[in-house]
Formats: C-alpha cells, structure tokens, sequence
C-alpha cells in the first residue's frame, strides 16, 4: 500500500493537533473569564450590601430605612438588583427594584457578623430565574437586646449569562479564524521544509537521467550526509563501469594477441584458420555486447565532437580516397548513453560508410518528436534487399556477414537494440546506402 | 624497405619478423615501448608496426613521442583492443593507420605497402616515371609495359628509389633500407646493383634512368 506522503502526514497531524487544542482553549478562556467575573459581580454586590448595612437604622424594635438609597439600581424596578432585610424572620424592607416581588425570609442562614455568597439561587419569589446572592448578618440594639439583622442583596443571573455566551462565541470565532490561519501557515511552512527535498529529488532524478554527474546544490545540514552518500554512489558506479569496461577491454587483449598468433602460423589448416576467425568475431561481438549499455545513470554526450574524431581518423585511414565526409548536426545534440558505445555505433557506420563510398560520405542527426534521428549515407553501390534483410536480422550467424559491412554491422544492431532503438537500412539520395538509426527518449 | 615491427608478445614478433622478411622487407624488432622509441628515434623507418598494449612504455606513448621528436615514418597500430575510442585515440596521437589483432597475414602485408607507398605521395600502387612503371602490389618493375626480371635486392634498390623521387639516396641510406640491420657494410654491392638495373632498364644508354651525383648519391632521373 502506497505510504501517505510527508506533506498529508503533516497537515494532518497539524488538523489533529489543532482540534484537539482549539476546544480546550476555549474552555480555559471560558472558565477564566467567569470566575474572573464572578468575583467581580461578589464584590459589587458586597458593596451594595454594605450600602444597605449603612442605611439601615433600628429604633427600638422599629427599623428605618430611607426612601431612596444610594445604590441606583435598587430604586429603579426591573434593575435586576434586589435588596431584601429581614429581622425576627419576618421580611421588613425590600427595595423599590423589588416591587413587583413578593418575599419570605430566603432559607439562607447566615451567622452574626459572617458573608455568604451564592453563585446559584433559584429563590421563592422566583422559581423561573436564577440569582447570584450575597447575604450579611449584622447585630443591632433593639429594645431587648442585640438582635440579629439579616440583609440580602440577589442579582439575577440573566445578564451575567448573556455576557457570557457573547464572550463565548465571540472567543470561538476567533479561536476558528487563528486555527484557519495557523492551517495555511502550517501549509505553506511544510513547503517551504519540503522545499529542499524537492530540490533533492529533482536532482537526483537529473542524474539518473543522466543530465548531472554529481549532486551540485547547496542542502541544509541535515542532508549534508545524505548528499554525501548518493554523491559516493554516483562516482563508485561511474567507477565501476569504467572498471568493467577496461577488464573487459584487457581481456580481449589478452586472448587476442594468442588468437594472432595461431591465426598467423605457416602451415595453419584453412578451415582450423576459419574457426578462429570464427572465436576472434565471436570475443568481439560478446566482449561490445558485454560492455555496452544504459544504466540510466549516464549523462548525455555531445554528437558532434564524437564525429568529428571519427572522421578525423576517418580521413586518415581513408587518405588514398580522398572522401569528402560531411555532417549536418543540430546543435548541442547528445545522445544518452555511454561516449564508448557511441563512438562504437557510429565508427563502425562511418567505416563502412566510407569503405563503400566514392567520393562522398553524408552523417546527419537531428532530435524528431522525441527521438535521436541518425543517418549515415554514402555514394557507394548501396546494400542489395536480400543482403538488408540478413544485416536487420538480429542474431543471424555472423559468419554470414560479408566483409566491410561485417561485424561492424552486428555490434551495430546489438547496441541499437540495448539502447531501444531502432535500425533501418534504405537507399540513399546519394546513391550509395543510408543507414537510420533512431533512439528513443531524447526530448 | 625498412619496418620496425614493436610487439611484445615474443611469438608473435617472430612471426611478423618472418613474414615481412619473406616479403622482403629488413625488419627490426622491439619488444618493448622503450626499446621502441629508441629505435625509432635512431634509425630512418620506412614504417613501424606498433602494438598498443606494451611493458614499459604503451603504443600510444611511443608513437606520441616519436611524432614530438619530428619522426615523420608512417605508423601502423596493431591492437587487440579493437574498440573505436582506442582506434581513434591511436590515429589521434599520430598514427597512420590500424590493424585489429587477430589479422590476416595478406591484410597486413597490404596495409604496409600502402602506408609506405602513402608516405612517399604516391596515392596511386603504380607509380610511373617515364616509360618505367613499378607496381608496389605485385613487385614488378617494367618498361613501355614489358615487365622486367629483377632480383629481389634490385627490385627493392629500385622501389626505395621511385619512392623517394625527390631526394638524393646515399649508398649508406640505400643500404640500411633495403638490408637487415647486422648487415656488413659494403657500398660496392649497391654500386653492383644500381649497374646491373641500368643494364636491365636502359641497355641502349639513351635513358639514363638512374642519375649519379657524384659523392652523394642516387636519385631517380624525374625528366624521364
């Protein structure tokens, strides 16, 4: 099963993180919030008690209060502040604010000189509602004794719970609209830590593509490492096959220098003579094969120089000819794949090219829809049909091969065929012959 | 004619010495790069065979050092490793042409007369002087088309001289072309077959194919 991918594994940890932490905020905030307003709303109504407390005068057994007090809320009905004093269990004053009620001594008692505050009262006189209450019990001298006097202050919690479920969804809003914000800037930051692995993968699939040799860009620390590493893998596999190929190339020189030696003995057998022909193209064609091809680790090489070598070497094997070997090559045209199995492709056609041809020698190459488009023309007698056929065949008996357009021809089609590629001989406007090679994947 | 045959196999520099010597050629042998570029550095070649792959120093470095000391004989590699990147590189460092080991013996023989015939500026195998006409395929020397019977010493007297038409020949130069290297001196044997070929090519004296500058040398009459 396909792994998620470190950007979704992040977004959803972030997603996960973010729902569990925005509720628990905002019930932290909630509850800070009501208890810091609680207190407020115990000390407001402390004071307003004390307020009563000082208004209030005992004349004998006959209680005095005036008719407006200090406190505003409790002369104005509806304030939703109530002030209720009780003495000998009988209520004896109640505010103005508490016209409209009907009272009895609250079920609330309190000792001499002691406080009490309640955060929920559902009291008698209002059995839908629900107060905050703050009750004081004093001492007064009354004509038998000191008697107590218990004074109540009730607020009705209907406010205080609006203010409350505003504040609440007022907090929720904004904790979603930071969490939306953190999202995106959570999104935006794993892409800007994922930047650097992407410039990673980027340039490892350039080399792999053969475009890079080494890994050149600059990483954070953390991949300094891992730079290192691939960077080592590249050069030991680069290494490698030049290894591979030298070992390959020592051996055919070591069985070959033998292989001349008998070849090249007086009294030989002819047909003793033509089985080592017959070993000599076979170390040749096996040893190519062998040592040719694609590791998708190559970089591409330039065509041009590559040819112009050949023909350089070309022009001096063939001097008597005095061959006119002409090249139209696109610019900066490469070939992905090894600059040994190009040269190989290419010397062998041109040689033949050049053995074949009168005067003149033709080796174009372009890049068509895609693909590496080689010709290789002369002005020779040209490749009779029958004789096409058997060079296309793969694997035909190399013995069958004629000279010249020999074993070249088959180390040809061997490397074309490891490289993908496709061969075609057709008949050129020269006159001669017209090689066609085509490479795929060569954008 | 003159080769340096460089070969570190020993098997095979003995049969490479005995065929070019069947094919009447002097061949000198190296069997090492050092050796090599000593003698080809010491003595006039008209060619020198050079394997690639040698002890002490490679074909590649013998045949570069050779060209940086102005020696100017054609070379022929002969390699094992027949890749073309080592073809090219060879012909690159100064090399003439190439032969890819195994080889065959006429193949061989072939390239070397057209490498020796190339480096004397004759594109063509015949070459022509006049009425006289050598054919460096087949070894014949003949005259308005009637073919000559020459000695083996006298027909190669007679190439190295059409070969190099624009020089005077010493009898010393002839001599060490045309005779193995341990060979005694003698310029009377020179002088010996320069007159038996004037005999064969001109018998009526009217010609004067072969001009004598007296205390120089020889040199092909080129208003034939």
């Amino acid at each position: 099963m396909r792994q998620l991918s470190l950007r979704l594994r992040s977004i959803f940890l972030a997603i996960v993180l973010l729902a569990f932490f925005a509720p628990f905020t905002v019930v932290i905030l909630d509850e800070a919030y009501t208890d810091s307003l609680t207190e407020a709303k115990m000390s407001e109504l402390r004071l307003m008690n004390l307020g009563l407390l000082s208004a209030f005068e005992l004349d004998g057994d006959l209680p005095y209060m005036p008719e407006i007090l200090y406190e505003e809320q409790l002369n104005l009905p509806g304030s939703g502040y109530l002030g209720v004093i009780v003495f000998r269990d009988e209520v004896i004053w109640q505010s103005a604010s508490a016209l409209e009620y009907t009272f009895t001594p609250p079920n609330i008692d309190v000792a001499v000189g002691n406080e009490l505050f309640l955060e929920s009262y559902t009291p008698t006189f209002d059995k839908n509602a629900n107060f905050f209450v703050y009750a004081f019990t004093a001492e007064f001298a009354s004509s038998r004794d000191f008697e107590p006097v218990r004074f109540y202050i009730f607020n009705n919690k209907a406010l205080f719970e609006d203010e409350r479920s505003t504040f609440l969804s007022t907090t929720w809003q904004w904790i979603f609209t930071l969490c939306l914000a953190l999202l995106i800037f959570i999104v935006i930051g794993i892409s800007l830590v994922l930047l650097p692995v992407r410039k990673l993968i980027d340039e490892i699939s350039q080399a792999s593509r053969g475009e890079k040799r080494q890994l050149s860009s600059r990483y954070p620390v953390e991949f300094d490492s891992l730079k290192r590493s691939i960077n080592g893998l590249l050069h030991t596999e680069a290494a490698q096959r030049t290894r591979y190929k030298n070992s390959l190339g020592d051996l055919a020189h070591s069985l070959k220098t033998p292989l001349a030696v008998a070849s090249g003995h007086k009294t030989l057998p002819s047909e003793v003579g033509e089985a080592l022909r017959q070993i000599d193209n076979i170390i040749k064609r096996q040893l190519k094969r062998a040592s040719a091809g694609k590791t998708g680790w190559q970089q591409g090489i330039a065509v041009q120089p590559v040819l112009n070598k050949l023909a350089d070497a070309m022009d001096k094997v063939y001097q008597e000819k005095a061959l006119t070997i002409e090249f139209e090559v696109d610019d900066n045209i490469q070939f992905k794949g090894d600059e040994t199995d190009f040269m190989e492709l290419s010397g062998n056609l041109l040689d033949n090219a050049c053995k074949a041809a009168k005067n003149r020698v033709l080796v174009s190459a372009k890049i068509k829809s895609g693909w590496l488009v080689i010709h290789v023309e002369d002005d020779g007698p040209g490749i009779p049909y029958d004789k096409k056929t058997l060079l296309l065949e793969r694997g035909a008996r190399l013995d069958t091969y004629e000279e010249g357009h020999g074993i070249g021809m088959a180390l040809v089609a061997d490397l074309v065929s490891i490289y993908e590629g496709r061969m075609q001989i057709e008949d050129s406007e020269l006159g001669g012959a017209n090689i066609v090679l085509q490479f795929p994947n060569h954008e | 004619m003159r080769i340096l045959v460089a070969e570190d196999d020993s098997r095979l520099l003995t049969q490479l010495d005995a065929l070019l010597q069947q094919n009447g050629y002097s061949v000198d042998l190296a069997d090492n790069g050092e050796h090599a570029l000593f003698l080809i550095k010491e003595y006039d070649y008209d060619l020198a065979i050079v394997d690639i792959g040698m002890p002490k120093l490679d074909g590649f470095e013998v045949i570069r050092k050779a060209r940086q000391a102005d020696i100017s004989c054609p070379i022929l590699i002969l390699t094992a490793r027949d890749r073309w990147q080592e073809k090219v590189e060879g012909l690159d460092v100064g090399a003439d042409d190439y032969l890819t080991k195994p080889f065959h013996n006429e193949e061989l023989l072939a390239r070397t007369k057209a490498l020796i015939r190339r480096a004397s500026g004759q594109a063509n195998p015949t070459i022509q002087f006049g009425p006289i006409s050598l054919d460096t395929v087949s070894e014949e020397l003949s005259i308005n088309g009637k073919a000559l019977d020459l000695t083996a010493y006298e027909y190669k007297v007679m190439e190295y001289l059409m070969l190099n038409p624009q020089k005077v020949i010493s009898k010393t130069e002839l001599t060490e072309h045309i005779y193995d290297q341990d060979f005694d001196l003698d310029s009377n044997v020179i002088e010996v077959f320069v007159g038996r070929l004037r005999k064969k090519l001109d018998p009526t004296g009217d010609l004067k194919p072969i001009e004598t500058l007296r205390g120089r040398g020889y040199r092909i009459n080129r208003s034939l």
